[in-house]
């Protein structure tokens, strides 16, 4: 996302430079004898200084990236709360409105069967089967904002990346290859074994396989050359304390703008009516409640997803 | 430990019939019915540790009867059975609480360990479980 770790080497050969000046000055000032002894304490007591902020350079860092992340936390609480309301109550008259329409085409397609209301009846179903469609999609909304609210209790059983990585790519890649996209797996050859929710895993990596998918799909990748095959990368690694999972694509990339808000609900680079709009936001909170987190890169022709989970979910 | 006790539904009998015997004769105490219905029904009776579900069903069809089966009180976990290039029902399925997949044609073997990590994950939820 926004933020970067810097890179550790880069830190580290930024705070030696200190202590290398410190020597040189030290040979210039008198000989070699004074240079190991008053430069090697220097040396030292500038090591130990440089140590010192770069680990509070890091702490605050830390401290940042946990400050906002727990600011997003709350502010998507709240608003999940609100939404699963508004949600619960738009459901019943929806179920109704659901209920009468099928009803309605039932009656339609009895009538169809007499001839004096053939005519009528052939008019008016394709509009009774839109309300249908759309009241259906109104449900598929309300649901994604009510399990935006659900509080999943995760439930930790031992489970290989790889094969929950295999098992979502096999119920993709019919679609992808209709869609001339290739799916390459870059498994590193020791992942360890996690603890975790598998189903809700499953659930987010197939969530980020068919947004890769459909960010292939999209107008945007039309524009694409045509001398670019459509690719979607799963990398899978050991990671420092447990497991990465990358998901890449090389489809027409997240404009910039919207990069930072990605995880926000409603946030979307896909055309009206193609998903709730909440799948991310959605991600992000389960692989938080796994003990991991969600990040995204994006530049044009390249976006990658990553799931950085732990080796077991921590207690909460 | 008990056999995990398994609803099988399924619209296409013969497939049904073969499964339930062949996974009987593999530990699981196994029992088909043909439709979402008559799923519904069979946990009104009997509790069952896991539902193995087809997606595909006529009349109530299979992310149909998953939402009902979920919203009970102590659901069992339920694996769905589908064939490829249902990649839509499939996300519905997951978000709606589907434990696991299998896609069609599978090996039985591939049914039976989840079945069993299915139970397991009852065992840890807390669910009541048959014969335990």
């Amino acid at each position: 996302m926004a933020f970067e770790w810097p890179s550790r080497g880069g830190l580290l050969v930024h705070g030696l430079a200190v202590p290398l000046t410190i020597l040189g000055l030290g040979a210039m000032a008198g000989g070699v004898e004074a240079l190991s002894l008053a430069g090697t304490a220097a040396l030292l007591s500038a090591a130990s200084a440089a140590w010192a902020m770069y680990r509070y350079d890091r702490e605050q860092q830390t401290r940042q990236l946990r400050d906002a992340e727990l600011l997003q936390t709350r502010r998507l609480a709240g608003l999940a709360d609100i939404s699963a309301g508004i949600a619960h109550e738009i459901n019943t008259p929806l179920g109704i409105i659901l209920q009468e329409a099928e009803l309605l085409a039932d009656s339609l397609h009895e009538a169809q069967a007499r001839e004096r209301d053939q005519p009528l009846a052939a008019e008016l179903l394709p509009g009774v089967a839109e309300i249908v469609a759309q009241v259906s999609r109104c449900r598929e909304i309300t649901h994604a904002l009510l399990s935006l609210s659900r509080q999943h209790r995760p439930i930790a059983q031992l489970a290989n990346p790889r094969v929950i990585a295999d098992e979502m790519i096999r119920l993709l890649e019919k679609e992808a290859e209709a869609a001339g996209v290739r799916i390459v797996r870059h498994y590193a050859e020791a992942v360890p074994r996690i603890r975790t929710d598998t189903p809700l895993l499953r659930q987010v990596v197939l969530n980020l396989l068919t947004n890769a998918l459909q960010a292939l799909q999209g107008q945007g990748a039309a524009a694409m050359d045509d001398r670019t095959a459509k690719e979607i990368g799963l990398h899978i690694a050991p990671d420092d304390d447990g497991v990465r999972i990358e998901v890449h694509d090389n489809g027409p990339g997240i404009p910039p703008q919207l990069l930072p808000r990605i995880f926000d609900p409603f946030v979307t680079t896909k055309a009206p009516g193609v998903g709730s709009g909440l799948g991310l936001t959605i991600c992000q909170r389960i692989v938080r409640e796994l003990g991991g987190r969600l990040s995204a890169h994006s530049r044009p022709g390249h976006t990658v997803f990553t799931i950085a989970l732990p080796l077991e979910i921590p207690p909460p | 430990m008990a056999a995990p006790r398994v609803l099988l539904v399924d619209d296409e009998t013969e497939f049904l019939n073969l499964m339930v015997k062949r996974l009987t004769l593999r530990g699981v105490e196994a029992e088909g019915v043909t439709s979402g219905q008559d799923a519904l029904r069979a946990l009104d009776r009997t509790a069952f540790d896991v539902v193995i579900l087809d997606l595909k069903m006529p009349g109530m069809d299979g992310i149909e009867t998953l939402k009902a089966i979920r919203n009970r009180q102590q659901p069992p976990e339920i694996i769905m059975v589908t064939g490829h290039g249902s990649l839509k029902t499939g996300g519905e399925a997951l978000s709606h609480g589907a434990y696991d997949y299998v896609l069609k044609p599978f090996r039985l073997e591939e049914l039976r360990d989840k079945i069993f990590k299915a139970r397991e994950r009852r065992l840890l939820a807390g669910g009541e479980t048959h014969g335990l």
